[in-house]
């Protein structure tokens, strides 16, 4: 039947007097279980040592330390090579840690270092840089030796790794700087290439490049307009040498009949001025043609001027003449009457031809010069529109370059600084433990806490009792009282009837009171019992470290 | 509660008052100003109600059935007005005849076996005007009794004789004894002791009976030593009664 819901405060405290002797017997219980608990729990010493580590005098800003790391790190790094299997045995051996009364049995030796770092503790105070580690042991003088002990191998293991881990940076260092060193000098190799080979076409020539193009630009057209001169004059000279051709062809059609005449036999040779003049000037005439529309590199207009050399020379160079043809006397004395009938005309024609292939030289020459310079202004076009590029390229070049420069410059500074960490490390100037508080030797166990578990007894005796007796009066199905009635029925009430304390009453009421004083006998008994077993046990320990 | 009423003179009429009814002048004032507003109430109630035989039952025994019917029998006796008659019907197990200092025997078992006649069975009581019946030979099985035609026309016999009719029974959940009356009786008396009796019981008996067939209840052994409206009233108008060992 579960409690009423309108129970006063007044209720609530019949309920704990009647239940009193619950409670009372539930904290006995406990008290006497807490006993029991002190009694079998062994007594643990505790030793503690406090380290404290010292920053390095030189302040960070003129020397870095050479090991990296707070105390935290630090200790992360140490504990677990001070806390090593191999380690922790060497102390179990050495010291006896868990020799008990059975000496040849020895506990397996996973089992040992386990146990040994559970009754390992280590607690860092960050804000005075100090850590401090305990080590807990039946024996008091086990317990400060092992505590020392484990406290050397820290400072040990800081010694080591501080050397090691400069060591370890040295190398580090000087392996990258040389890989840096090469990277840059590469790199600056082929950053000098570059430059040779496009040097036209780097970053700040594009003006160059520019006004070039524009120098090559009006010389071009220069030689453009010097070209067109000089053609104008080739044709106006070619023109002058047509109507020449023709005036000599006129002269020697009008006299040509008169020489005939005077020899005879050399009819056949008579004809060869006129067609050779005629075929000159047909040749002469169609080259003047064909120049004004093609180039000098003409097959035709090359034909041409051969055959018009050929041609020349068999007219006004007779010695010339009479070395390709065989030397006749008749015929050179033609040649000469031509060459005195049409000598002004020749000797005009003759400059005009010599003109002539003047100006075509000049032209020929001008032509190649064009292509030349246009070939020029195209090359400088090109590389002008490389330049971008090439700026690009040379930039990307650059970048790395200052990059893997700027590597190697910053290992450089850093190995700088670790050698002289390294140098300061050997005058011991850099951080290092020392020990604050040496181990103790434990006068007082700490292990069991008599005073938290006492409270802890009575607390949860309390709780108990006082649960339990509510816990029993919610399971107390009878009626007390006319309140606990009228909740639970609604019948009415005629009288209420006191209790009778006859000598019944009275009987039952001594019966009670006798089961609980023997009930309390029992558990004074009990706790005197355990209390003197407890105190034995303690005054036994003490005694036996006081010899 | 257990009287030693083994060195008792077996007779109808005693010199000294019983020993289960309360002494006016050494018992506990509280408890007697109770019993006599049990009594005012129960007249109260039964007029109202026109009620003249009522039982007194309880869930379970012990918890004052015996002592609460004896005493309001005596009280309403007592009087002076009115006849009263207490009938034992606890046939198994009843004190109410020792507790009363009569001889059980012969009783209502006798009776209803057919072996003596009522007027043999009603007996005068130490106070004038209460009349009791004891319940004769204890018997392990009354029920074939209660099935005879003496037991049917017992109470109407008795109705008419008597102002007040106080049956102390057996307690309803272990025997249904209390059960076989309920058509011959007009309604109950219910008795609970507090710290006693178990509400489960209380409420499956209190389901059997009938609950407009309970008069009321009295509410026995309830402790009044820290009740502060007692010991303001009744401390102080009061002077404590003898301890009686």
């Amino acid at each position: 039947m579960p409690l009423r819901t309108d129970l006063e405060p007044k209720e609530y405290l019949d309920i704990i007097l009647r239940r009193k002797w619950v409670i009372i017997f539930s904290i006995l219980f406990v008290i006497c279980m807490s006993l029991f608990i002190l009694i079998i729990t062994p007594v643990m010493f505790k030793s503690y040592t406090t380290v404290l580590i010292i920053p390095q005098r030189v302040p960070d800003a003129y020397v870095r330390s050479t090991a990296s790391g707070w105390i935290e790190d630090r200790l992360a790094t140490l504990g677990p090579l001070v806390m090593s299997r191999t380690r922790l045995l060497k102390v179990i051996d050495e010291y006896g840690v868990f020799k008990g009364k059975q000496k040849h049995i020895r506990p397996p030796e996973d089992i040992m270092v386990e146990l040994m770092r559970k009754k390992i503790e280590l607690s860092v105070d960050t804000r005075n840089d100090s850590f401090t580690l305990s080590f807990a042991h039946q024996d008091p003088m086990t317990a400060m030796l092992v505590t020392k002990r484990l406290a050397s191998f820290f400072m040990e293991e800081n010694l080591k790794m501080r050397e090691r881990q400069a060591e370890e940076t040295s190398e580090f260092l000087v392996t990258h700087m040389k890989e840096a060193k090469e990277k840059s000098e590469a790199q600056e190799e082929k950053l000098r290439q570059y430059k040779y080979r496009y040097l036209d076409e780097l970053p700040g020539q594009a003006d160059v490049l520019l006004r070039n193009i524009k120098g090559f630009q009006i010389e071009y057209k220069n030689l453009n307009d010097r070209l067109r001169l000089a053609e104008e004059r080739k044709a106006n000279l070619e023109i002058r040498n047509q109507s020449l051709n023709k005036t000599l062809s006129s002269i020697l059609a009008d006299n040509t009949t008169s020489y005939t005449s005077e020899s005879s036999d050399e009819t056949s040779d008579m004809a060869q001025p006129p067609q050779t003049l005629t075929e000159l000037d047909r040749k002469q005439a169609r080259l003047a043609e064909l120049s004004q529309k093609y180039t000098d590199s003409f097959p035709e207009i090359q034909q041409l001027k051969v055959e018009i050399r050929q041609l020349e020379e068999r007219l006004h160079y007779p010695k010339k003449q009479d070395s390709t043809i065989k030397t006749d006397n008749r015929k050179f004395n033609l040649n000469r009457f031509y060459q005195r009938l049409l000598a002004p005309e020749s000797e005009e024609k003759l400059f005009v031809r010599e003109e002539i292939s003047k100006a075509e030289k000049e032209i020929g020459a001008l032509k190649k010069e064009l292509k030349g310079v246009q070939e020029n202004i195209n090359k400088s076009q090109e590389k002008l529109s490389n330049t971008p590029m090439r700026e690009q390229e040379y930039v990307a070049l650059t970048r790395d370059f200052e990059n893997h420069r700027r590597v190697f410059e910053e290992l450089k500074r850093k190995k700088l600084d670790l050698d002289l960490g390294e140098a300061i490390e050997k005058t011991q100037e850099q951080a290092r433990f020392q020990i604050l508080d040496p181990a103790n030797l434990p006068t007082s166990p700490f292990s069991p806490d008599v005073s938290r578990i006492f409270k802890f007894a009575l607390l949860g005796g309390i709780a108990l009792g006082f649960g339990g007796a509510l816990g029993l009066e919610a399971l107390d199905t009878k009626i007390r009282g006319t309140k606990d009635f009228k909740y639970y029925c609604q019948i009415p009430i005629l009288a209420i009837l006191p209790v009778i304390k006859g000598r019944e009453y009275s009987r039952r009421m001594r019966m009670n009171k006798m089961a609980i004083a023997g009930g309390l006998f029992s558990f004074i008994i009990a706790i005197s019992i355990l209390l003197i077993v407890y105190s034995l046990k303690t005054n036994k320990i003490s005694l036996f470290w006081g010899s | 509660m257990k009287f030693s009423f083994l060195r008792r003179k077996k007779n109808d009429h005693q010199d000294n008052p019983p020993p289960l009814v309360l002494n006016a002048q050494n018992c506990d004032p509280y408890l007697s100003e109770q019993i006599r507003a049990l009594r005012a109430r129960y007249e109260k109630r039964t007029e109202a109600l026109d009620w003249k035989v009522l039982a007194v039952t309880s869930a379970s025994a012990g918890e004052g059935k015996t002592f609460s019917s004896a005493n309001l029998a005596v009280n309403l006796a007592t009087d002076g007005r009115k006849k009263v008659l207490l009938m034992d019907f606890d046939l198994r197990n009843s004190e109410l005849a020792k507790g009363m200092g009569i001889s059980s025997i012969p009783g209502l078992s006798e009776f209803l076996s057919g072996t003596v006649q009522l007027n043999e069975i009603v007996r005068n009581s130490f106070y004038n005007g209460l009349y009791v019946i004891p319940c004769g030979a204890k018997i392990s099985n009354p029920t074939d009794l209660f099935t005879k035609i003496t037991f049917k026309t017992f109470f109407k016999e008795i109705r008419n004789q008597y102002d007040y009719i106080i049956v102390d029974t057996p307690p309803v959940i272990p025997v249904s004894d209390a059960l076989i009356i309920r058509e011959h009786v007009d309604g109950f008396i219910f008795v609970v002791r507090s710290g006693f009796a178990n509400y489960n019981l209380i409420k499956q008996a209190v389901d059997e009976l009938g609950e407009d067939r309970i008069l009321g209840v009295i509410v026995n052994g309830v402790k009044l030593e820290r009740n502060r409206f007692y010991k303001r009233y009744y401390g102080k108008y009061y002077t404590p009664p003898q301890k009686n060992r």
